[in-house]
């Protein structure tokens, strides 16, 4: 119950793009289709749950002053480890995402969540808390990527539902990526009654 | 948890120490495998747009005007070669292209190996010049984007594209008209990118002349 | 020269870090609300850059790359740039307090903005030689400057209206705003230099 109750923070209540309004970068650069979207926040959420554990595990023993270098390390370590891998058995998809792989190190979310979240608690908690923030994440990557693609070439997940010609190349280039996102954050503070 | 110059170090040392741990342990993991998509991404590549061939090209590659050309070999008879060739005339950033010829130096297959072009528009050329009325695969002789073939018809200002010219818009800046310029084929940009479109023709007559020069080494 | 020239117009407008490479954007949203902050954070963000990357180029093709350590190279930059910047911190405060406090509040921001690490990624993976890497970054940064202040000019003004429908106050215009700036900047796309 307490589980399912922090993943549903993370996921609707502080969502990290929508509500927090974090790790813009990604969220602009790699959502020019759903697909890379999706793949984006998906390696997001592969780092964020395992350094969220590991911090939460490191915690009690890391002093205060040297807290945000060692949160830091792990994070870097993290994504070093998700690096090799990918290059290993998902070469094409690495090659797509290209720099913002590596910049997952200095995505506000991580260590965000490091410093306000597991630090202050369990290791299972903290675990929940990254799939939850993360799965939140994927989902606004996967909406915004869903989205432009729509509109820019008529197609979702790469399957058409008009024909190409109509979309508006615009919303694939980055104008469409400041728009959509700034007009997909004004229709969830509508809907959830913020503001 | 109370900060002290012995915890600290302690403790940042002790992370260190499992990261370096981790870290060395999978690299030594995945160290085979990045080697091994790395060069099954380029045979898959040779093998895509060549004809059928029974050597390594990759292991006789030989690098001619800055192009790496894999010659491909049938039952020990040239069966034509791949050639990897770069441009920086795209639309933004380089452009990679593999393109295969046979032994009579004819377009046989291509791929864009990497390339920033705008989405939707210059990211075409893979597509683009493989299907029907714009394709490029069947043709011998050098490419010119169709729209800037008109001139041509008035004066003579695409005849002094020459072998030692760079590729690209400079192609048909060449001054001494002579009979033995090359034939030309014209083939239709994609739509709304010339530049891209130039570009992408220009690598490839690039790699048709690192071929011929590789052809013309070997005769010696 | 004309390499350096071209690579100068290229970082600041035809690859404009914010508008066409989507890197800071975080100081872009957040510290853009006045004219006079903008020009400070630009101001850290270009000396941090260029230092950053003038050490990890140096790293990289002198420890990095002889060692076969290609591998750590995203903990070893990033550890760069947190340990420059604490450095640059305890350094300002004591030579000179008033770029400190001019500076001094950007500072720790640095750290996590990707557009340090991304200057610094995208250098090692261009093969820049030291110079020309200096260079781009701080061209790179010069961009970035550019980018927020003339959005802090447009979001000065886009506060005092009230026209703004209640969902789309704040970030949600800014980012719109910045959709339309990134238009603008597409007219410098694929410019040959």
């Amino acid at each position: 119950m307490q589980a399912l109750k922090i993943i549903y923070n993370g996921l609707v209540k502080q969502n990290p793009t929508f509500v927090l309004i974090l790790g813009m970068c990604p969220t602009l650069g790699t959502t020019s289709s759903a697909l890379t979207g999706m793949s984006m926040g998906l390696a997001t959420l592969f780092v964020l749950v395992l350094s969220n554990a590991a911090i939460s595990a490191l915690a009690p023993v890391v002093p205060d002053k040297v807290r945000i270098p060692a949160y830091i390390i792990v994070i870097a370590s993290f994504v070093t480890v998700l690096q090799m891998v990918m290059q290993a058995w998902l070469p094409a998809l690495y090659a797509a995402l290209g720099i913002f792989i590596p910049l997952i190190v200095v995505n506000c979310i991580l260590l965000g969540r490091a410093e306000s979240f597991a630090s202050r608690n369990g290791v299972w908690a903290s675990l929940c808390d990254g799939l939850g923030i993360g799965l939140g994440f994927t989902l606004a990557l996967t909406a915004v990527g869903a989205v432009r693609e729509l509109l820019g070439t008529g197609a979702v997940f790469g399957l058409p539902l008009y024909p190409g010609e109509y979309g508006s190349l615009l919303f694939v280039l980055a104008p469409g990526a400041f728009i959509v996102l700034g007009l997909l954050i004004a229709l969830f503070n509508r809907l959830t009654g913020k503001a | 948890m109370k900060s002290s110059l012995r915890n600290m170090v302690l403790s940042l040392g002790g992370i260190a120490v499992g990261v370096a741990a981790l870290l060395g342990a999978v690299h030594s993991l995945t160290a085979r495998p990045i080697a091994e998509a790395a060069a099954a991404q380029a045979r898959e590549a040779v093998a895509e747009v060549l004809p059928p061939f029974d050597n390594d090209p990759m292991a006789a590659a030989v690098d001619i005007d800055g192009c790496e050309v894999y010659p491909a070999t049938m039952q020990g008879a040239p069966a034509g070669a791949a050639v990897r060739v770069t441009t920086m005339d795209g639309f933004s950033g380089r452009i990679v292209v593999m393109a295969g010829f046979d032994a009579g130096g004819t377009l046989t297959g291509y791929r864009v190996l990497e390339q920033a072009e705008t989405p939707g528009l210059g990211a075409q050329a893979d597509e683009w010049f493989r299907t029907a009325p714009h394709t490029v695969l069947g043709t011998s002789s050098e490419l010119i984007v169709s729209k800037d073939a008109a001139p041509a018809a008035a004066g003579d200002a695409h005849s002094g594209a020459g072998p030692q010219q760079d590729a690209g818009d400079d192609a048909h800046s060449g001054a001494s008209p002579r009979h033995s310029a090359p034939a030309t084929e014209t083939v239709d940009g994609i739509t709304a990118a010339t530049i891209t479109s130039r570009a992408f023709l220009g690598a490839v007559n690039r790699a048709r002349r690192a071929y011929q020069q590789y052809q013309e080494s070997c005769k010696r | 020269m004309a390499t350096y020239i071209a690579i100068i117009i290229t970082a600041i407008f035809v690859n404009n870090i914010v508008f066409a490479q989507f890197l800071g954007i975080c100081p872009f949203i957040g510290v853009s609300k006045r004219i006079d902050s903008a020009l400070g954070m630009g101001a850290a963000v270009t000396f941090v850059m260029a230092v950053a990357t003038c050490v990890t180029t140096l790293l990289w093709q002198l420890v990095l790359v002889p060692l076969g350590l290609e591998y750590v190279q995203t903990i070893v930059y990033i550890l760069v740039i947190a340990i420059l910047v604490q450095m640059l911190e305890i350094v300002i405060r004591k030579v000179s307090p008033a770029l400190y406090a001019a500076l001094g509040v950007f500072l720790p921001l640095i750290t996590t903005n990707c557009a340090v690490l991304g200057v610094a990624l995208i250098v090692t993976q261009k093969d820049y030689p030291l110079l020309m890497s200096v260079v781009y970054a701080i061209a790179t940064a010069a961009g970035f400057t550019m980018a927020l202040v003339l959005f802090a000019g447009i979001r000065t003004r886009l506060d005092i209206t009230e026209r703004v429908p209640a969902p789309m106050r704040g970030v949600p215009v800014a980012l719109i705003v910045a959709g339309l700036l990134a238009m603008a900047f597409m007219g410098f796309a694929g410019m040959k230099v």
